[in-house]
């Protein structure tokens, strides 16, 4: 439900350009995005025939992905990394982000500048950095021997669940926190001084006004990280071992190793689907506690 | 009178950095009092307020409660409350929660009850499932007022909370105010630069200017006896005129005024030489010019509905003067006649002037 | 005049994740001085010899040039499309909005890996040999929907008033477009390209898949990290952060000019609308 002054300043826009400048994007992205998906979603009904597919239609691909015991446990590890890995980032991202809005002053631009600028170290470069760090003769390791901590490395460091989690963690903070700042930015300060005033401690004001406040804009950080985190394939191959290998990593060998487009097909959208179902439960669960679409007053 | 609300500052004093906000305010407040802090913008009222309120720590100074040093005590353990001045309701909760908050924190045993008298309070019985957004903003700020007083607050506190009214929904608040500051006895403490609101709604006003209290009073002291020029020009129009103190003689002072001899009341404090006489606009009385007395030319006349406001040019006086001529007393005078100047020297204030 | 709150705990989770992010980065740029070429302590000396090695290595240079073009190309396609898109986003009829904001935007939520894959299987049946140019294909597919964002929200933060005050005035919407929007905006999207480049620089995932004979930096920092100790890994990891370093400088100095900018510069523009 707009507002007169929204709707009219919608409508006055409308009248200034045609909609058509739209349409080389539009074609672009259908032609280059939605084509290839639409296909490859096709693909995933077809015969096998060795890096390439062929009649005729069949499930065989849906039925290899989900007999097989394996692509089981590689779901249920990405979906326990994905989800560790969401919780993580936004557990650490709304005290961030809350600093940024209401308690930063004249230290906001720089430290939202520093906190973004890790957004572009590469990709690549951070899940190295973890490798070095975490390994056996990495740096965590060797400092701590050096320091007469520890005799022997501590093994437990990599090649597992966990230090995919913290790599992933590493790799998404800087999202969230740009998520959640956004969605900090409509909440007034005097809120929370109100919610001072009314006699809430600072547990009870983030369980009662806080939180729900940035519930949505939480949700959406944490679905983002966790849908990239489960589709992660390359984490998993530096940093994982065997303990914390992903279902990304399967997709990728059925595709370029083995050859199998349909079941890397039908394990890809099996897994879209899987996120789409999370999906449609966090939107159902926030409208039911009437979280969703939260108007701020100016 | 009980004493349990009384509320005292002593010795405030807050800066920002190199800026002192407030300088050394002392001030007491006594229980159902309706006291307003009233100046400028950047003056230092709001910054007081946030003070009393427990989310500015000050620099320097106490804050007793009920004779109790609060100044340490954060804002959630004290028992004093605010209507913000934008309202500042919660925008995932309804009008019922809203009001209920302070309740559900402190656990409070008959929530429902409450709520429903305190909305009846504010006269929104009906609009306990409405949000934030559906309300306007009149009903914004009743809501406000709800959720503060459901809580029994020793003080509550207001800033500004009709500064961003239309002005009738403002002048209707202001009864609204008045209303419900007569049936729950609480004292307030409010906070605004308008003087109107201030006149109307106070029982004890205080002037404040650049972090200094100007002066303290009634709405009736402050406005025929001012104490200061700023106090003159901020409380109502008025005529701050330079004058010349020429004799102290009981309860009269001459003065000089451009060369013509007035007659003004005295009272303490007042000493000859150079001075400050204020004359509201109202006071002046506009005629055909009179021999000696003062005279002026009419520069501007507006109409304002009750009456005119005219503007004057006078021999003698750097500034124009202002003066009010009610709509009864027949037409206004033209612009550019000569006329003449004239105001019953009783209801005139005279005020020393500080050295230069 | 917001007055900011303490918050001690905060600040202490603020802190331990600016070390978080930076310490592991800080790592990396400094084991890539090391002399002796492991990542572990002890450290024993400063030394250049990674570098020399690196920057004289063949192949590398060749990556670094591929990478540049690539990024290059992408972010000028990028902003002339994605200039216009937002434009005609946030001005065509209402009803158009929502179904076109879901295919610019739904990129964003798809993992690079489905993008990938699925580009890879369509170049196949459309017989496309890979090469950079379904590189760029890839990358423009996963850049767009940023470029977008950002320029969409430029777009609606303009006051309409400026755009229905430049045609009261006699302009034409191409003219305005010239006059009045573009110097409003041009630092945002400047910012926006840069950001583009450096998205396009740094891309992996999909390019993973779409590459052909020649590489990218990304893929060839991929194919070294399967070596066990390669020091030459820390030294391409440190050119990498500072290249994209360097563009995010820019990109944030130009959002943060425009952000300053915007309310000195209405004034003088409008006289230009008319002549």
């Amino acid at each position: 439900m707009t507002s007169v002054a929204e709707a009219s300043r919608e409508t006055r826009r409308a009248r200034f350009g045609p909609g058509a400048l739209t349409l080389p994007a539009a074609f672009g992205l259908l032609l280059f995005f939605a084509a290839p998906l639409g296909t490859f979603f096709l693909y995933s009904f077809l015969t096998n025939s060795l890096y390439e597919v062929s009649r005729p239609l069949t499930l065989e691909g849906y039925s290899d992905a989900l007999s097989s015991e394996v692509n089981r446990t590689l779901g249920v590890n990405s979906l326990v990394v994905g989800l560790c890995a969401a919780a993580a980032t936004v557990v650490i991202g709304l005290p961030v982000a809350y600093w940024l809005r209401f308690a930063a002053g004249r230290w906001q631009v720089l430290v939202l500048f520093l906190i973004t600028a890790t957004l572009f170290a590469s990709y690549l470069v951070r899940i190295f950095a973890w490798q070095s760090i975490l390994g056996g003769n990495g740096l965590l390791n060797s400092g701590l021997r050096r320091l007469g901590v520890i005799d022997e490395p501590l093994g437990f460091l990599l090649y597992n669940r966990f230090s995919v989690t913290v790599a992933l963690v590493h790799i998404f903070l800087p999202y969230v926190v740009l998520v959640l700042y956004a969605g900090f930015r409509p909440v007034s300060p005097a809120l929370v001084e109100a919610a001072q005033d009314l006699g809430a401690n600072a547990f009870t004001r983030w369980r009662r006004v806080i939180l729900p406040l940035v519930a949505a804009p939480a949700v959406t950080a944490f679905m983002l990280v966790f849908v990239l985190s489960a589709a992660d394939y390359v984490t998993p191959q530096f940093v994982g071992g065997t303990d914390g290998a992903l279902l990304g990593v399967r997709i990728q060998a059925a595709l370029t190793g083995v050859g199998n487009w349909p079941l890397g097909a039908a394990l890809s959208f099996l897994m879209l689907a899987a996120f789409l179902l999370c999906y449609l439960l966090t939107v159902l669960a926030l409208r039911l506690l009437r979280l969703d679409r939260i108007r701020f007053v100016s | 009178m009980t004493e349990e609300s009384r509320l005292e500052l002593e010795g405030v004093t807050h800066r920002y950095g190199t800026v002192t906000a407030l300088q050394d305010v002392s001030l007491t407040i006594s229980d159902g009092e309706f006291v307003t802090l009233l100046g400028p913008s950047g003056c230092g009222k709001t910054t007081l307020l946030r003070i009393v309120a427990g989310f500015i720590r000050p620099s320097e100074g106490r804050l007793l409660l009920q004779g109790r040093d609060v100044t340490r005590i954060p804002p959630h353990r004290r028992p004093v409350n605010m209507v913000f001045q934008r309202a500042a309701l919660f925008p995932h909760l309804d009008v019922f929660e809203n009001v209920a908050f302070g309740l559900r924190v402190s656990g409070a045993p008959d929530i429902e009850a409450r709520v429903t008298e305190a909305l009846r309070l504010v006269r929104l019985v009906g609009f306990e499932r409405r949000r934030a957004h559906e309300l306007s903003g009149g009903q914004l700020q009743r809501v406000a007022l709800a959720r503060a007083l459901v809580n029994r607050p020793r003080v509550l506190l207001l800033d500004e909370p009709l500064a961003a009214l239309d002005l009738r929904i403002r002048l209707e608040m202001e009864a609204e105010l008045r209303r419900v500051h007569r049936e729950t006895g609480a004292t307030f403490v409010y906070v605004t630069h308008d003087q109107g609101e201030a006149l109307a709604l106070s029982d004890r006003i205080v002037v404040f200017d650049q972090g200094n209290v100007e002066q303290v009073g009634t709405p009736d002291e402050i406005y025929r006896r001012p104490a200061t020029p700023f106090a003159a020009r901020f409380v109502g129009d008025a005529n701050v005129l330079p004058v010349h103190v020429v004799e102290l003689s009981g309860t009269r002072a001459t003065l000089d005024l451009a060369g013509i001899r007035f007659s003004a009341p005295s009272h303490d404090g007042l000493a000859a030489g150079p001075g400050w006489l204020v004359v509201r606009p109202e006071v002046i009385r506009l005629g055909t010019v009179a021999g000696d007395g003062m005279r002026g030319v009419v520069r501007d006349v507006a109409f304002r509905g009750s009456g005119f406001a005219c503007e004057l040019d006078v021999e003698g006086l750097s500034e124009p003067m202002k003066a009010e001529v009610s709509a009864e007393s027949g037409a206004p005078p033209e612009l550019g006649s000569a006329i003449g100047i004239a105001w019953d020297s009783e209801a005139v204030c005279l005020l020393s002037r500080k050295p230069e | 005049m917001s007055v900011t709150q303490r918050s001690p705990i905060t600040y202490a989770v603020t802190l331990l994740a600016l070390v978080f992010l930076y310490l592991p980065l800080a790592m990396v740029v400094l084991f890539s001085f090391h002399a002796t070429g492991a990542v572990s302590f002890p450290f024993t000396g400063f030394s250049l010899r990674w570098y020399r090695e690196t920057l004289g290595d063949e192949i590398f240079r060749s990556t670094l040039w591929n990478s540049t073009v690539v990024a290059i190309s992408v972010s000028v396609v990028t902003l002339v499309i994605g200039t216009m898109a937002a434009y005609g986003l946030t001005r065509c009829a209402p009803r158009l909005r929502a179904p076109l904001a879901l295919l610019f935007f739904l990129p964003i939520t798809l993992p690079g890996l489905f993008v990938g894959i699925a580009l890879l299987v369509y170049f196949a049946r459309l017989d496309i040999q890979l090469s950079l140019t379904t590189v760029m294909i890839g990358h423009f597919v996963y850049v767009f929907p940023y470029f977008l964002l950002v320029a969409k929200a430029a777009l609606d933060r303009l006051d309409p008033a400026l755009e229905e005050a430049a045609a009261d005035l006699g302009a034409s919407p191409w003219r305005i477009f010239r006059k009045v929007t573009l110097p409003l905006i041009w630092p945002v999207l400047a910012g926006a390209t840069a950001l583009a480049f450096a998205l396009s620089f740094d891309e992996f995932i999909i390019t993973f898949f779409i590459i052909g004979p020649d590489s990218t930096l990304p893929m060839f920092m991929y194919s070294r990290l399967h070596r066990t100790v390669d020091p030459a890994i820390n030294v391409v990891s440190t050119l990498l952060l500072a290249i994209t370093l360097v563009f995010w400088v820019i990109a944030f100095a130009f959002a943060v000019r425009a952000a300053r900018g915007r309310a000195r510069a209405t004034d003088t523009l409008l006289g230009e609308a008319a002549a």
